[in-house]
């Protein structure tokens, strides 16, 4: 039995348990992040076997290039509408589960979780189908409302709009879920205090409920904005690798494996980086602040 | 006074919110009719609900058939589903084994610049993953590792790992360290507290942080469509690819598929509803 057993010192294990994870994340991680910044210095043309240091070239030349300020452009503006859009429904509707006052309740939040845990790149090709003006479900259901026939797929700003509305569709049930682990954070003796001192249902909202149920709320914006700016599978199931509305994301998968520019599609990767970084910094300050 | 009917009235509320599980179910429930419509159906310019239904979608889904509609063989379908389930396996494998050993480092031992190494570790999945995927691109194109199933494991287990230590660290944090010393007096290893003591207390929270791990391996697709050809190819890449033009598409072929493909998330969903909060912001929030 006690053949086998042999006996490791704290200090020996505890390097054994991390550090075949931190080699591996640090191989894994760091060393692509420093490849892809020198490949973004370089320049590789067709024929000639190695690639040549341009220095900022290929960043200067991103600068230049109105396509390129359209991709950031679109990512941007699909991140921060879906998820502004994402916030307030989810905390409409966590607020209508909060009431407590619903039937079979556990099971509807069980429910409209679903969405969120498929496949983005399966799912939204599946919008394709329910986009689609001749045979689509969509514009089936719209032309009750009296709305006429939209090519929604076929035309740049409709595509965006669909491939947000199918986004939000699909995370809104996220900040449902955040929103309510938010308000159920706040101590029901607050409101108890509230009600003995009279305060309105408005003063309570403001003054308890919105400050007390921020931090973990804000927590939940950050992970949909660094997740929405990665977003790339939506465009692509929904209208194709050529799509005429690109991410940032897609635009660096073209650069790279349509165009072969790899110098430049590093070059976008390292823009994006820096956007990402930036901007989960300021968030996370935001919430810092707030706990402190 | 509305306010007071709509926010205390639970037939009301109850109305609004399943009327809105409804709305947000209804394009997985039209998945479901549109994978057993023929043909005519699918692209027939009024929707319709009632119709004959049909497994043929199925049918063409799995097996080739031949002119009389004998099966002749399997499809591509098939084998990336087969590589799909390969992959999510075995890449959450390893991702929970090692990750839960280094949870579990993390949460009783200190390290220099303990606080730094957690946040490298967390900072491993807010990068965008385009920015590394294109490197790892050239790392396995000269390993060999391009379009095998092993390379899209490890990148599944990178990705997941960051997320399997935050969140497991989570649930051994919340295990007094009493419980080993306990174990330890008794004469065990620490190594034999770990594995006897403390993981089966663990245990469903182990399997909740697999089954997310899952969800994420089996649903991703940049990753797959770069790193992966014929070989390695998973659904994502497969059906996405399948929606080409728009009348030539088959798009009986790819509701049935997405609904194949979506249905063991769907279970998977249910069972780890009470971590999905925790699990969704790496045990950030602790949830109900």
């Amino acid at each position: 039995m006690h053949l086998l057993r042999f006996e490791l010192t704290d200090r020996q294990l505890k390097w054994m348990l991390v550090l075949p994870v931190l080699f591996f994340l640090f191989a894994m991680v760091l060393y692509p992040l420093a490849r892809t910044i020198w490949v973004s210095f370089t320049h590789k043309s067709i024929g000639v076997p190695a690639p040549t240091f341009v220095g900022i070239r290929n960043y200067a030349e991103l600068l230049r290039n109105p396509d390129v300020w359209q991709g950031f452009q679109n990512t941007i503006q699909f991140t921060f509408i879906t998820v502004l859009i994402e916030t307030l429904l989810g905390f409409g509707i966590a607020m209508l589960f909060n009431s407590n006052r619903v039937w079979g309740g556990s099971i509807a939040l069980t429910l409209i979780l679903t969405p969120m845990m498929l496949s983005r790149a399966v799912i939204f090709t599946f919008w394709r189908y329910m986009y689609n003006p001749m045979w689509g479900i969509i514009n089936y259901l719209l032309s009750f409302l009296g709305v006429g026939r939209i090519s929604w797929l076929s035309r740049s700003d409709t595509a965006f709009t669909a491939t947000m509305i199918t986004e939000i569709w699909m995370w809104t049930p996220f900040m449902i879920i955040i929103c309510l682990a938010g308000l159920s954070s706040v101590p029901d003796r607050l409101y108890e205090a509230a009600s003995v001192d009279r305060a309105s249902g408005w003063f309570k909202f403001w003054h308890i409920t919105l400050p007390l149920a921020m931090p973990i709320i804000m927590i939940g914006i950050l992970f949909r904005l660094i997740d929405a700016l990665k977003v790339f599978g939506q465009i692509w199931g929904l209208t194709g690798k050529f799509s005429s509305t690109p991410s940032a994301t897609l635009m660096i998968y073209r650069k790279a494996f349509e165009q072969f520019n790899m110098g430049k599609a590093a070059a976008i990767a390292y823009v994006l980086l820096i956007i990402s970084i930036s901007l989960s910094n300021i968030i996370i300050t935001r919430i810092n602040r707030m706990k402190g | 006074m509305l306010r007071q009917i709509l926010l205390k009235n639970p037939i009301l509320i109850s109305i609004v919110v399943w009327v809105l599980v409804f709305l947000f179910l209804f394009p997985l429930a039209w998945l479901t009719i549109s994978s057993f419509k023929g043909r005519k159906e699918l692209l027939s310019i009024e929707p319709s609900f009632v119709f004959n239904p049909t497994l043929s979608n199925y049918k063409k889904l799995f097996f080739q058939l031949g002119p009389e509609g004998q099966i002749t063989g399997t499809t591509d379908f098939l084998y990336t589903l087969f590589n799909s389930v390969i992959v999510t396996v075995f890449g959450t494998l390893i991702t929970v084994i090692f990750g839960s050993l280094a949870a579990y480092g993390f949460s009783r031992f200190d390290y220099p610049a303990k606080d730094d190494l957690l946040f490298f570790v967390l900072a491993t999945r807010m990068l965008p993953p385009i920015a590394i995927i294109l490197a790892i691109y050239f790392m396995f194109r000269v390993a060999g590792l391009l379009d095998t199933r092993l390379g899209l494991m490890l990148v599944y287990a990178l990705v997941n790992l960051s997320f399997s230590v935050w969140i497991m660290k989570g649930f051994f944090d919340e295990i007094p360290e009493e419980f080993e010393y306990a174990a330890m007096c008794d004469g065990y290893t620490r190594l034999q507290a770990f594995f006897k003591v403390i993981l089966p207390q663990v245990y469903n929270g182990i399997a909740a942080t697999a089954l997310i791990c899952a969800i994420f391996s089996w649903n991703e697709f940049l990753a797959a469509l770069i790193l992966t050809g014929e070989v390695a190819k998973t659904v994502p890449v497969n059906l996405a690819a399948s929606a080409v033009g728009t009348t030539a598409t088959n798009w009986g072929l790819i509701a049935a598929g997405t609904l194949i493909f979506v249905t063991p998330m769907v279970i998977f969903t249910f069972f780890v509803r009470d971590y999905l909060v925790r699990g969704l912001t790496f045990g950030i929030v602790k949830g109900q």
